[in-house]
């Protein structure tokens, strides 16, 4: 006997259509009574219950349930597509409807829509611009093979109890790490030579200061490939040289020019060389950017090579174990060994430290650099520039989606009693910040492409379109966009996609005051960035006004530099030549001097003797200067005398004030030097005022003056005029410069010229922090702007009741306006300390530095109050002047 | 494949027609037919009820809910002034369509050759 249970097969049967979406409770009734009818004609042809069921099944629902809701959504029309059981439930399938609610939202709130895509495309597009000039700057040297395995070699002298560690190494080093230490596979050395250099063909003179002279090893370091010659044995012989193809071109007009001869002139006599390769022209990215490379064996003699105090910069390259540990672990030993023997009998000492290559051109500069350094912290504030410019937008873009909770309060509701998920509105709210993003991010693009060139001017950065829109940038801009779009939509998705349909439905619902309290900290937050701002501008253009107005300590006005020509013949006309010009109205005076007054010059150690308290080794910068020296630049003798032509300044010096202040020397009679040999007797004949050499805000250094009235190849002419008609006035030294070095240019230059050009970079500084600055405030505005619109909206029948109870227009504009002061007095407090700190950091790059003061923190308060009162303004006095009844009548 | 599209094809005249004699319901239907085409005509309920509720939305029958005396629900279906209508016009198009045919086959067509 069968125990199968009719009513349960059918009532499991039953249940197995309630499952399925498309069938509704009517039409499974209908399928159930059809199904019982033939069930009972069964039975009565006498068939058991089970096989009456199952015959009737198969009968009555051939297919499975799925097909048959599939039919009846055919024949009942809904919808042309798919059922919705059938519908893919991906987010990329129900994209084109969250793109079009997404679409009719930004086009509802035009304005809102356009504040926000405009603020985020300036902020997506100086990111980037960021971005690439962070990238640029960081990518110095990288292009050399094996980068990561090469390290310039530092000396880290103290001599005289003064640190100063140098960019180059005694010429022994390199050799000496390379023979003591396995890890070191190679090393390699280069100088440069002379401020100027000439070399002359048939066809052209050129004047260079980017020669520098390069042992036999220095391109097994660098990998620096020749298009022509053999760079094997290109600087092995003497007076050999090795050309940029620039250089080629320009001085024979083509580049296959191996085998030639050139003229040379500069810190040696004039000398004829072979050129012996020729390589393509470097990257930019260089910290070395050498144009030509003359042999080491043409400038250095053998017993130099052997000589631990002159120098050249050294480069060692590592085994491929790049193990620069191990080789710092020798370190001291190795200074025992080679340094101490040559530093300990001058009262010093010595060491070394390993610079990675592709850290050089970022680092802080050491003492000797061959060119200008770029700046790390610079970077490092520009990125954060980056980052808060990025984060003002998302805040703007969240500050201004969540003020409008009301607005989608409902509309969440609905969705949410017609089946939403959740997610669903989630997905939807971020759809439409990505979408707001993706605005932006072309917006940017174009914005970017019309600024590209007005920024390449004040960065230097040179950028085609070509190179603008190489993959790697559209990445970035690509990537930013979305993840801007994404960060700022999700705080806002979860917070609006998380209203309780039952109570907005009913009306009850009103801001939270967690939601207004987020707003006020992130507005908060925007106010502090814009006084951090505003706070840094202002510091970094009053340190730039500083050291470019700051009295160098001679008179750079009217100071020109004419170097003496390299024509031995002619050289014992300079003195003649100033004699002359002395002569002439409007001149100061004129002087020999070794030394530019644009360039640093670090310290030597001097022995010398002050009859009081006997021999001193002091740290001195020294310099050689000739007859009217001081007179010339316009510097003060502050006790003593000049080096005068009316005295015999045969071994005879100077020294400065700073020199007298560190080491007692108050009476500068009693002071004397034997020389470099010790067997001469120097004495001093004056005290000159303290003056700079290089950059204003480089720390003065104690300095000594040395007679030498010798027009040597180094030697430069100064000239002071103190006439105002400084044309006329050069005409006329012209004419003498012509009759004394007939054939050679009268290559004057001011030296005030020279000092501006070496504050070009902190110049870009300030542009940039300027112009980002401006940015940042202007977003910050934005920002404002958007909220104000929102929460006037928002008090409307609040204005309208208290303008019906009788307040004033100023009344309500005080209210208003009110939490934002508030806010902003509040952001000031926390950002002076923070301004304060960020720009002490800043300025201790420099010795020579503006003090803290009070109003440079403190004029950010004002100007963004005025920025305030400009946002708000305007909406204020809008929502004030409004008909109260219009409000009112709104219910 | 054409004889599954004239069965579909079919569906709709024979409710009607069905229908026109007396209300009925859709296992009588189903039976119904499979009687009248000697079985050869076996429809399913998959089949039938998507045609039924086309057919109801179309307004050519309407259905009710009968409760019987063994307390068991049936729902029956009766035909509308608009499915008499349409009947009419089905069934000409049908005979139309039998009638060439039936000349075709059995009788001595006039047709036109050559």
């Amino acid at each position: 006997m069968s125990n199968f249970d009719l009513k349960k097969a059918i009532a499991s049967w039953k249940k197995s259509l309630w499952a399925e979406q498309g069938l509704e409770p009517g039409l499974i009734e209908e399928l159930e009574a059809n199904l019982l009818d033939r069930v009972d004609e069964y039975l009565e042809d006498g068939l058991e219950p089970k096989a009456a069921f199952e015959q009737a099944m198969e009968k009555s629902m051939p297919v499975n349930s799925r097909e048959v809701a599939n039919e009846f959504h055919k024949v009942q029309g809904q919808g042309n597509g798919k059922p919705p059981w059938q519908r893919n439930r991906y987010i990329w399938n129900r994209m084109p409807l969250h793109l079009k609610v997404a679409m009719r939202n930004l086009n509802k709130r035009k304005g809102y829509a356009l504040l926000n895509i405009g603020g985020l495309a300036i902020s997506l597009c100086v990111s980037v611009l960021i971005w690439i000039y962070v990238q640029d700057q960081s990518s110095y040297d990288q292009h050399y093979e094996d980068a990561d395995r090469i390290y310039r070699v530092i000396y880290d002298v103290t001599l005289a109890d003064e640190r100063v560690p140098q960019a180059d190494t005694g010429q022994p080093v390199g050799p000496a790490l390379k023979a003591n230490f396995p890890e070191v596979a190679d090393y390699g050395r280069i100088r440069r030579i002379g401020a100027s250099n000439t070399l002359e063909t048939e066809l052209f003179k050129l004047e260079s200061t980017d020669i520098f002279v390069a042992d036999t090893t220095f391109l097994n370091v660098f990998s620096v490939l020749f298009s022509d010659g053999d760079r094997e044995t290109a600087l092995d012989e003497p007076n050999t040289i090795v050309l940029s193809e620039s250089l080629a071109l320009m001085l024979f007009g083509e580049t296959e020019v191996v085998g030639r001869t050139i003229r040379y002139s500069g810190v040696k006599p004039p000398m004829n060389m072979k050129i012996t390769g020729v390589f393509p022209d470097l990257d930019l990215h260089t910290h070395l950017g050498f144009k030509a490379l003359v042999s080491y064996s043409t400038y250095f003699e053998p017993s130099d090579l052997a000589n631990w105090m002159r120098k050249s910069y050294t480069y060692i390259k590592l085994d491929e174990n790049n193990n620069i540990g191990s080789v710092r672990a020798k370190i001291p030993g190795f200074k025992v060994k080679y340094l101490n023997p040559v530093f300990e009998p001058r009262g010093g000492e010595a060491n070394l430290i390993f610079q990675p290559l592709t850290d050089i051109y970022l680092d802080k500069p050491y003492h000797g650099e061959p060119y200008p350094h770029g700046s790390q912290t610079d970077l490092k504030i520009l990125t954060a520039i980056m980052a808060f410019l990025l984060a003002m937008s998302c805040i703007n873009y969240i500050n201004m989606a969540t003020a409008r909770s009301v607005d989608r309060a409902l509309e969440v509701g609905i969705k949410k009693t017609m089946g939403s998920t959740r997610s669903t509105l989630m997905v939807q709210f971020i759809t439409e910040s990505v979408l707001m993003a993706l605005f932006a991010g072309i917006l940017a693009i174009l914005l970017s492409v019309v600024i590209l060139k007005p920024y390449g001017a004040i960065t230097g950065l040179n950028l085609s379109f070509a190179e603008f829109f190489k993959a790697n940038n559209l990445l970035v801009y690509g990537f930013l966009t979305l993840g801007v779009g994404l960060v700022s939509g999700l705080y806002p998705a979860i917070y609006l996609s998380a209203f309780k349909p039952g109570v907005v439905l009913k009306g009850k619902f009103a801001t939270s005051r967690k939601g207004f309290l987020l707003r006020k900290g992130l507005i908060l937050t925007q106010y502090a960035i814009s006084c951090i701002f505003i706070s840094g501008i202002l510091v970094v253009a009053s340190q730039t006004h500083y050291i470019k107005t700051k009295e160098v300590g001679f008179a750079k006005e009217g100071l020109i530099e004419v170097p003496i020509p390299d024509d031995i013949s002619l050289n014992h006309n300079a003195l003649p030549f100033m004699d002359q010009v002395r002569l002439m109205p409007g001149i100061r005076s004129a002087a020999l001097g070794n030394q530019t007054l644009h360039e640093y010059r670090s310290a030597g150690a001097l022995n010398l003797v002050y009859e009081q308290s006997g021999a001193v080794k002091a740290a001195l910068s020294y310099v050689y200067v000739g007859q009217e020296y001081i007179k010339t630049i316009g510097a003060e003798i502050v006790e003593g005398r000049d080096f005068d032509p009316k005295f015999n300044n045969e071994y005879t010096f100077l020294i400065n004030e700073k020199a007298v202040e560190k080491y007692g020397w108050d009476q500068f009679q009693q002071l004397k030097w034997p020389g470099w040999n010790g067997d001469e007797n120097w004495k001093c004949v004056g005290v000159v005022s303290d003056f700079n050499l290089g950059e204003s805000y480089n720390e003065r250094e104690p300095m000594i003056l040395i007679h030498s009235n010798y027009p040597n190849i180094d030697a430069k002419i100064y000239i002071g005029i103190a006439n105002k008609d400084l044309t006329g006035t050069l005409a006329d030294i012209q004419v003498v410069w012509d009759d004394k070095f007939p054939g050679h240019p009268f290559d004057y230059k001011f030296v005030e010229d020279q000092l501006k050009a070496l504050y070009a970079s902190d110049e870009l500084f300030l542009d940039l922090i300027l112009l980002l600055g401006v940015i940042i405030l202007f977003v910050t505005v934005i920002g404002i702007v958007g909220m104000i619109s929102f929460t006037t909206e928002l008090r409307r029948k609040e204005i309208a009741l208290r303008k019906v109870s009788g307040a004033s227009v100023k009344a309500i504009l005080g209210l208003l306006s009110r939490q934002f002061i508030n806010l902003m007095i509040l952001a000031a407090l926390i950002g002076v300390p923070v301004s304060y700190w960020l720009s002490e950091q800043w300025l201790n790059n420099f010795a020579e530095r503006i003090d803290f003061s009070y109003w440079t923190h403190l004029l950010a308060l004002p100007l963004c109050l005025l920025l305030t009162a400009l946002a708000v303004g305007y909406h204020s006095v809008k929502a004030a002047r409004s008909n109260p009844v219009e409000a009112l009548r709104a219910e | 494949m054409a004889y599954k599209t004239l069965v579909a094809a079919s569906s709709k005249p024979l409710i009607l027609s069905l229908l026109s004699h007396s209300k009925s319901y859709g296992y009588q239907i189903i039976k119904n037919v499979e009687v009248l085409s000697k079985g050869e005509l076996s429809w399913t309920d998959a089949m039938l009820y998507p045609v039924l509720h086309r057919m109801e939305k179309d307004g050519l029958i309407q259905s009710e809910w009968v409760v019987l005396e063994s307390g068991r629900k049936r729902k029956y279906y009766t035909i509308t002034q608009l499915g008499r209508e349409a009947q009419a016009e089905t069934r000409s198009a049908w005979l139309n369509v039998n009638h060439a045919l039936e000349l075709l086959w059995n009788g001595s067509p006039q047709l036109e050759l050559g």
